[in-house]
């Protein structure tokens, strides 16, 4: 009874005016941060922070968590447009979405987007609200062995990124695993595969290697379009700009299914909304009875993951606010401005402050409308961008992802790799190599490594420590039953139809 | 004609005789951060200058600029391309000399120009509150039993500040560091959630990254290797000396400047941060932070590094990680 009355108390708090004003400002910052490549939520909001400096405690947060989820909702609009992602969360997007876009669909893709995020992102906090204090142990819970086996049952996904040739979904595999082990590893402190250049000690960035892979190498393919003259029209948008009735029917369940996906793995620290836009995208590709359509232009493909990758900001919330405990970048940022106000979270800040908390947490509903009233009218505006001529385009996609890759470290190294992985991603396209593997392999492969390698000096070596405790013994199921069910299905079904003639 | 660009000449080398004996800024002061926005450092560093700004104690604006890669060292062949430049300077840590001796950047410890220590974090041993040790000495004699029956996380990596405190306080218990069991388990805040879940035994860290947790008893703070204990949440927390093991291990925080800076430039750090760590708002920060206050100047600050390289090259050697 006394939280309810807290949480009205919030509701009070967050429409007061001026923090109405400072919601407004973030999730208007955040969304601007997200639609530039480079410059993601944790940037953003540190550069920011100075700006904050005299505000009252509450209002400064409130902007500085609308930065946070605002900036979820812009990463969608370059991925889609030019596929170029905006925020590393939005690495799925740029395959289905940007393909819609190539279909005419851009206006559907933007939004079930910009939907999709308001969905979700209400769902994230309506699970934020509900059950922040109940799922604080739930984090606890993961250790070394558990992320292990989650990080392996999301890998089995690549069986669902692969296409059709089996040996080259391996191939892009392996390459992105490769990648992912570049830099010093944290569990000996030795270099590895550094070159002597320092710049690659803290390892590849993954937004340069996407951007790389995506942007730079639709480029690429572009360029000999137009050198052999079989360069495509313009991207003309065909039927109505909006969703049509049959596209949002297939977008209502991967938007409910991805608010709920990516909240559980953003209250998980270190997992992030990259895992859970991929859990996402995987999902909806299983449970699809289209599933050749996914990398084509499904919307499924968009709705899923951008949903995701929205409610996974509300369960980063978890952790931060109950445990003090940061689950990633932005959160850590966060949790360095929550301390400079004097505000310290923890299990003691639903107590302490319930003002400042749920005020925070209200104040999420409020700018998760104000985006989606943001970004619906300029779906409008974006959508123009198709209508660029191709020869001042594809220059526009390298200025961006140029000054995207920059902006990360400000190091010229970025830029060479932007230009080599998109070279790598033209030969894949000619290849027909696909790349989703590989952004798949990449994300998972650093922490399945060091997760494994933190759980075996754990146990001295055991490897029981992976069948002891619930959690890893139903992931590990869940990892054979997603590798079995490819080979088991199509027999189940000859035994189901054999059994319809006789 | 010829007579204005002479005028200018001379003005100009008197401009330049005068800077022999004082020197200060002419153009916007940098202030490097070896990693992305947001973490310590880069708070520290945005601390500074707000201070300076606040209080025109520079005369010419500020800016900070953050130089992330390679564990510090992108920063330190940024920091060496403006040799003595005094406009430029950096925000470090005992990572500068941790660096150098795992032979990881170009630039060693003694090519750039030690300015000041601005304020020191001593690293505590820390279990949850449900463990059964109890105190620094229950800590020692388990490892004492068995070295590998405690699984210590030791963030961000192995040869970092806090797995030598570990390895420190072992060897001063007689212990062979080799034979311990640290785990690195990428930043504090991972490690403190694992250690709240249980996963593992002990944390070696910063007071101020279980501060939260030690507020609110869910983390207790076993001993510190401080020279003398420190106030606020961490007031009945020993130090190892009390407890019999002579160990001080300090993630300091220093201004360190390119190589190649005259005594005039020096001395002009050497004013202005004096005058930063005795401004109220510099002291706010310090508690809020749970940064001990440690000033010292840039003479003070040289002898620092040369001990400390002598102190890790030591422990190194004694943990078979010295290159």
């Amino acid at each position: 009874m006394e939280t309810l009355t807290h949480i009205l108390n919030g509701f009070v708090v967050c429409m007061q005016p001026m923090n109405l004003w400072y919601t407004f400002l973030g999730v208007l910052m955040g969304t601007i941060i997200g639609v530039l490549p480079g410059i993601g939520p944790s940037a953003g909001i540190a550069l920011l922070i100075p700006i904050t400096y005299g505000m009252n405690p509450t209002s400064a947060l409130i902007m500085l968590c609308g930065i946070y989820y605002g900036a979820k909702y812009g990463g969608s609009t370059t991925a889609i447009l030019i596929r170029t992602p905006g925020e590393a969360a939005s690495v799925m997007t740029s395959i289905d979405g940007y393909e819609m876009a190539r279909k005419g669909r851009a206006g559907a893709a933007l939004a079930v987007s910009a939907i999709g995020s308001f969905i979700a992102g209400t769902i994230g906090v309506i699970g934020l609200t509900l059950f922040a204090v109940p799922l604080a142990s739930m984090a606890l819970k993961f250790g070394p062995a558990e992320y292990f086996t989650l990080m392996l049952f999301a890998m089995t996904a690549v069986s669902t990124l692969t296409g059709e040739s089996p040996a080259k979904g391996v191939i892009a595999t392996i390459f992105g695993l490769m990648i992912a082990t570049i830099g010093i590893d944290l569990q000996s402190g030795q270099a590895r595969y550094t070159m002597g250049i320092p710049e690659f000690q803290d390892g590849v960035g993954f937004v340069v290697v996407v951007v790389g892979l995506f942007a730079m190498a639709e480029v690429f393919r572009g360029l000999e379009d137009i050198y052999r003259g079989t360069s495509a029209k313009a991207m003309k948008i065909t039927g109505k700009l909006w969703l049509t009735k049959e596209e949002w029917q297939r977008s209502i369940g991967p938007i409910w299914r991805g608010g709920i996906i990516g909240f559980v793995i953003g209250v998980l620290p270190g997992a992030g909304g990259t895992i859970a836009s991929i859990m996402s995208y995987t999902t909806e590709k299983r449970m699809s009875k289209h599933p050749e359509e996914f990398g084509h232009g499904a919307i499924e493909g968009v709705a899923g993951p951008e949903s995701a990758n929205n409610s996974d900001t509300a369960g980063a919330l978890v952790p931060l606010l109950t445990l003090g405990v940061p689950g990633g970048g932005a959160t850590a940022v966060m949790l360095g401005a929550f301390i400079m106000y004097g505000v310290q979270p923890g299990p003691l800040l639903f107590q302490n402050r319930p003002d400042l908390v749920w005020g925070l947490i209200n104040s999420m509903y409020v700018g998760n409308i104000m985006l989606v009233i943001l970004n619906l009218p300029l779906i409008g505006l974006f959508v123009r961008l198709l209508y660029i001529p191709v020869g001042i385009l594809y220059p526009l996609i390298v200025a961006i992802s140029v000054i995207g890759a920059y902006a990360i470290n400000g190091s010229t190294v970025d830029l060479w790799l932007i230009l080599i992985f998109g070279v790598i991603g033209y030969v894949f396209n000619k290849l027909d190599i696909p790349v989703a593997p590989l952004v798949l392999s990449l994300v998972l492969g650093g922490i399945m490594e060091q997760s494994f390698r933190q759980a075996m000096t754990i146990s001295g070596g055991e490897l029981k420590i992976f069948y002891n405790s619930g959690i890893t013994v139903t992931l590990l199921a869940m990892s054979v039953i997603s590798v079995a069910l490819p080979f088991v299905m199509p027999m189940l079904r000859k035994l189901g139809s054999k059994g319809d003639e006789s | 004609m010829i007579r204005t660009v002479l005028l200018t000449v001379l003005s100009f080398g008197f401009v330049m005789a005068a800077q022999a004996q004082v020197w200060r800024p002419e153009r916007p002061v940098e202030i490097i951060v070896p990693t992305t926005p947001g973490g310590g450092i880069d708070r520290t560093a945005r601390l500074l200058q707000k201070i300076i700004q606040e209080n025109a104690l520079a005369g010419v604006p500020v800016s900070v600029n953050n130089k992330p890669g390679g564990g510090g060292a992108v920063s330190l062949v940024y920091l060496n391309q403006h040799a003595g430049d005094a406009h430029f300077v950096a925000i470090n840590s005992p990572n500068l000399i941790a660096n150098d001796l795992n032979a990881r950047g170009a630039v060693k410890y003694r090519d750039i120009t030690p300015l000041a220590n601005l304020f020191s974090e001593y690293t505590v041993v820390a279990v949850r509150s449900e463990s059964p040790l109890k105190t620094g000495q229950d800590f020692i004699d388990r490892l004492r039993k068995d070295p590998q029956s405690l699984a210590v996380s030791t963030p961000t990596t192995l040869g970092s500040v806090n797995h030598l405190s570990f390895a420190l306080v072992a060897k001063a218990a007689g212990i062979d560091p080799r034979k311990l069991k640290a785990v690195v388990l990428g930043s504090g805040g991972d490690a403190v959630t694992a250690l709240l879940g249980g996963h593992i035994d002990a944390h070696t860290g910063t007071p101020s990254s279980v501060v939260r947790m030690v507020q609110a008893d869910k983390i207790r703070a076993l001993a510190i290797l401080a020279p003398r204990r420190i106030g606020g949440p961490y007031a009945n927390t020993p130090t190892w000396t009390e407890l019999g093991y002579k160990v001080v291990m300090d993630t300091w925080r220093g201004v360190i400047g390119p190589k190649g800076m005259t005594q005039a430039q020096i001395a002009w750090w050497d004013g202005v941060l004096a005058k930063v760590v005795a401004s109220p708002a510099w002291k706010e920060a310090l508690e809020q932070n749970t940064w001990e206050a440690n000033y010292l100047n840039s003479v003070q600050t040289r002898k620092q590094f040369d001990d400390e390289y002598a102190e890790y090259h030591a422990i190194l050697g004694d943990l078979g990680m010295l290159k």
